[in-house]
């Protein structure tokens, strides 16, 4: 009984040991390390009514020491195929995006600073499609152990330092094991509940954790957007010049 | 006859070939026009089809793009053209390209005056000014990271033909003679020397381009009761930029012809445009000798990056 306590006591106490900046850093470093990555993703457009539009993307991503450069391109339905996006992410200015339209048949820079815009029309923003970085957030308070879906979780507030950002606060559930993000909820700018992803089908490739399926669902509009990662590579050899501008028109 | 059996036997190569990736898109054109202009038809129905096929290789890609139009009436409209049918070979920092293409240059939404590779098609939409004629042309790029610098020589000056007489679209007081006349040879090379650029330290997107060789812009002349085009040489100097700040974009093409023709003078041509959350404007001036005329202005709903797709959707 004695040895049943301690271990609670133990196991309960290096639980909280953790501040939530600390526990923002693991889960970091959990998903970190992937150096590039191509995946095959399918994006599921659920509207208020239920009714659901599917497309299909292949997203490119390579890490930086500055920030990640991604290049989005959907492969189907047919009126958005060829449609490509490429950002540049970096620390302490806006982001550097760029569209290619087969429409419009020219590369053109697009406004990065609306990071509270839609990402192809779907619920994530391209504020919660980059990459997200520990240090783009302040942490408040201490973290609460939560159990969300029977796992164990750190629930703790996060508040975006970007001032453009579409967000007053997150609040996120971290697995205690394994240090991978399960759910955040949203704020928007008046302080209430806008949005919520659940992540889930998490597996590991190559040792890196990846996530397999984020549901985001939208508490305003009631419309929601479910991305399923069909197929996914990590060290995949892809270098900067693969997120050069001319890729756009290839 | 030898040129089109060259296009065939390329053609049927790419088709034939696995892994080939290919497009495609068929529509049906419908308009009414209401005027009281005598010997003008009022309506106008007609097929067109575009495909696209593309195969890559290693290091290298062959790229065919057809466009198809059949009007019911108007049989200046009955055509197929190859607009873009190359082969590109990629080096690790380059690439050479050779064969008939189309280039579309510019940074503004509605008209770009700097886009003044290819000659624009006039019997398909009038009003699209990215429907064009492909253009012979040999091309070398050279890469630095986001910058490039492109050696491209268009080898052949196309005609262009207009809509029948009976169209709306041909608003000519006398008979048109297709048959270009040229300052020199039709296959007189016209040089473009082309830099692009990105800044490092603000969002800023620049193109520099020189060109020595046939306008873009043609005149008419009457030969033998007919109206004839007449293409001058240049020597063209082109910019166009895009730069972002905060959430507005502003954009700019500038240009500067001197004409090596007697009947046209130098001139110059300046756009600019403005992109903000709810608005898009931008104004055009052209200059000829003197300050003439145009100045257009027109707004779209959005120019952020979800708005914009959705409206280039709607379009499409």
């Amino acid at each position: 009984m004695t040895k049943i306590l301690l271990t609670t006591l133990l196991t309960a106490t290096s639980l909280m040991a953790l501040t939530n900046l600390e526990i923002a850093k693991k889960a970091d470093m959990a998903t970190d390390g992937f150096v590039s990555s191509i995946s095959k993703t399918k994006m599921i457009l659920v509207n208020a009514s239920g009714q659901k539009s599917v497309r299909d993307l292949l997203m490119k991503t390579l890490e930086g020491k500055n920030g990640d450069k991604t290049i989005s391109t959907f492969l189907s339905p047919a009126d958005v195929k060829g449609t490509k996006v490429l950002g540049h992410e970096h620390v302490g200015r806006d982001d550097d995006q760029w569209l290619y339209l087969p429409a419009l048949k020219r590369v053109k820079r697009i406004a990065s600073r609306n990071k509270s815009g839609s990402f192809m029309g779907s619920e994530f923003s391209y504020e919660d499609i980059g990459n997200q970085n520990y240090q783009k957030y302040t942490y408040k308070g201490d973290p609460e152990i939560v159990t969300f879906k029977g796992m164990k979780c750190y629930k703790g507030v996060r508040i975006p330092k970007d001032k453009n950002t579409g967000y007053t606060k997150q609040i996120s559930w971290v697995d205690t094991k394994n240090f991978l993000i399960r759910k955040v909820e949203y704020y928007d700018r008046k302080r209430t509940l806008l949005k919520t992803a659940v992540f889930s089908g998490y597996k590991k490739i190559n040792g890196i954790w990846r996530v397999g399926k984020i549901e985001m669902k939208n508490h305003q509009n009631d419309k929601a957007t479910i991305l399923i990662w069909k197929k996914d590579k990590v060290n995949t050899g892809l270098s900067p010049n693969d997120f050069n501008k001319r890729v756009l028109k290839q | 006859m030898l040129k089109y059996s060259l296009i065939l036997t390329l053609l049927a190569s790419v088709l034939m070939a696995d892994d080939v990736e290919y497009k495609g898109n068929i529509g049906v054109e419908a308009s009414y026009y209401s005027h009281d202009i005598p010997n003008k038809r009022s309506s106008v129905s007609a097929l067109h089809i575009e495909a696209e096929w593309k195969k890559s290789f290693e290091n290298a890609q062959f790229v065919v793009k057809v466009k198809g139009v059949l009007d019911s009436d108007d049989k200046e409209r009955r055509y197929v053209d190859f607009n873009d049918l190359y082969y590109k070979y990629k080096f690790e920092d380059s690439d050479l390209q050779l064969g008939r293409s189309t280039r579309f240059w510019g940074a503004l939404e509605f008209y770009n005056h700097t886009d003044v590779f290819n000659t624009k098609d006039r019997l398909d939409d009038p009003f699209d000014y990215d429907s064009k004629i492909g253009a012979w042309n040999v091309a070398y790029t050279k890469y630095f990271g986001d910058d490039e610098l492109s050696v491209i020589v268009k080898v052949h000056e196309e005609k262009q033909r207009i809509q029948d007489p009976k169209s709306v679209y041909n608003y000519f007081p006398l008979p048109y003679d297709d048959d270009l006349l040229t300052q020199e040879s039709r296959n007189r090379p016209s040089f473009f020397l082309k830099y692009s650029g990105t800044s490092e330290d603000i969002q800023l997107d620049y193109s520099f381009i020189y060109e020595n060789g046939y306008d873009e812009q043609r005149y008419m002349s009457v030969v033998e009761g007919n109206l004839r085009q007449n293409a001058y040489l240049v020597n063209k100097l082109l910019g166009f930029a895009t730069l972002v700040s905060g959430s507005t974009i502003y954009k700019t093409e500038l240009s500067y012809t001197f004409s090596s023709d007697d009947k046209v003078s130098d001139y110059a041509q300046i756009g600019v445009g403005l992109s903000l959350t709810t608005l898009s404007m931008e104004v055009m001036s052209f200059l000829r000798g003197r300050l003439l005329s145009l100045a257009k202005t027109f707004f779209t709903s959005s120019i952020t990056p979800a708005p914009l797709l959705s409206m280039v959707g709607n379009t499409a």
